[in-house]
């Protein structure tokens, strides 16, 4: 794995702490487990999020 | 990767959003066979994620982007912007020996089928890449569509430039940092159906139940300015075809 994809994926990692918090106010927690990309780029976040959101999910609640 | 998908395990996450290919969907079903997985991979029965798309079974589900599927189109796309090549290169990632089995096979049988020979190109690093570039023997190079090449389009683009190469590829990404044409599913349909499947699995429904989808929108993406460069008329039969062109 070359270092450059590694250190994003800590960094992936290292996010979950507030998804952890989440998890403790019994909200549903989504892992991303992402390949050798930086995070989405915008259009496809806003894509991820409204799909969630028309299943009656939001970002609020996870 | 797999030590990542085993801490999400650990974190007993509700849900696993494996995303960008390969190597992460592969890591989450080997991490966990309980915590539902949506995924994003091309060939995903092939790969062994799942038995059947119709009917995954199991914990997981997901969309396949067609990104090995649709190789002998770039091959296609290929043959009718450098007619009589003679010899086409195809870059793959060597990071699944599986996915770069199948879009071998996939691109090798359209090539042979249109009387041209297929050059094979591995790598999955920088330096690799430059490598890569040195051993092309081409007419023209088609890029796997893959997260890793797509994080580095900058530099293929620009490799590719210096050869003077028609390169071509499935992502939009690659075609706006100058490559010369791109044609795939669209990826922002992708991922809003991968919130909606994530939504519907917070919401009880099983992964196993939810049918892999498959893309139904498909863009091709022309750049001019790239074809400008090369000195290369780009053909009608593909501008008539194209959904963008970048002038």
């Amino acid at each position: 794995m070359r270092r450059r994809e590694l250190l994003f994926l800590l960094g992936g990692a290292m996010a979950d702490p507030r998804a952890l918090r989440a998890q403790q106010k019994a909200r549903p927690v989504i892992g991303f487990l992402s390949g050798a990309s930086p995070a989405p780029s915008a259009p496809y976040l806003a894509a991820f999020l409204q799909g969630l959101s028309e299943t009656g999910m939001s970002k609020d609640k996870t | 990767m797999p030590a990542l998908a085993a801490e999400l395990v650990v974190r007993k996450v509700d849900v696993i959003a494996a995303l960008g290919g390969t190597p992460p969907a592969l890591a989450a079903k080997n991490a966990t066979a309980t915590i539902p997985i949506v995924f994003g991979a091309g060939d995903p029965v092939g790969l062994g994620l799942v038995a059947s798309l119709a009917r995954p079974g199991g914990n997981l589900t997901g969309i396949s982007g067609l990104e090995l599927e649709l190789a002998p189109k770039l091959v296609e796309l290929m043959s009718e912007l450098v007619p009589g090549a003679g010899i086409i290169a195809l870059l793959v990632t060597s990071n699944n020996p599986v996915a770069e089995h199948i879009i071998i096979q996939n691109a090798q049988q359209a090539a042979s089928a249109k009387g041209l020979e297929l050059q094979i190109l591995k790598a999955s690093t920088e330096s690799e890449i430059d490598a890569a570039f040195v051993e092309l023997e081409a007419a023209g190079l088609i890029v796997q569509a893959d997260p890793l090449f797509n994080s580095r389009r900058e530099q293929l683009v620009a490799l590719a430039s210096r050869r003077a190469i028609p390169a071509i590829s499935g992502w939009r990404e690659f075609t706006e940092a100058g490559g010369l044409i791109s044609y795939g599913a669209s990826r922002t349909g992708g991922w809003h159906k991968i919130g909606t499947y994530i939504g519907k699995i917070l919401q009880g429904a099983k992964p196993g139940d939810l049918p892999v989808e498959q893309p139904t929108r498909f863009e091709l993406v022309v750049n001019l300015k790239t074809a400008k460069a090369l000195g290369l008329t780009m053909p009608p039969s593909i501008l008539a075809r194209a959904d963008e062109v970048i002038e």
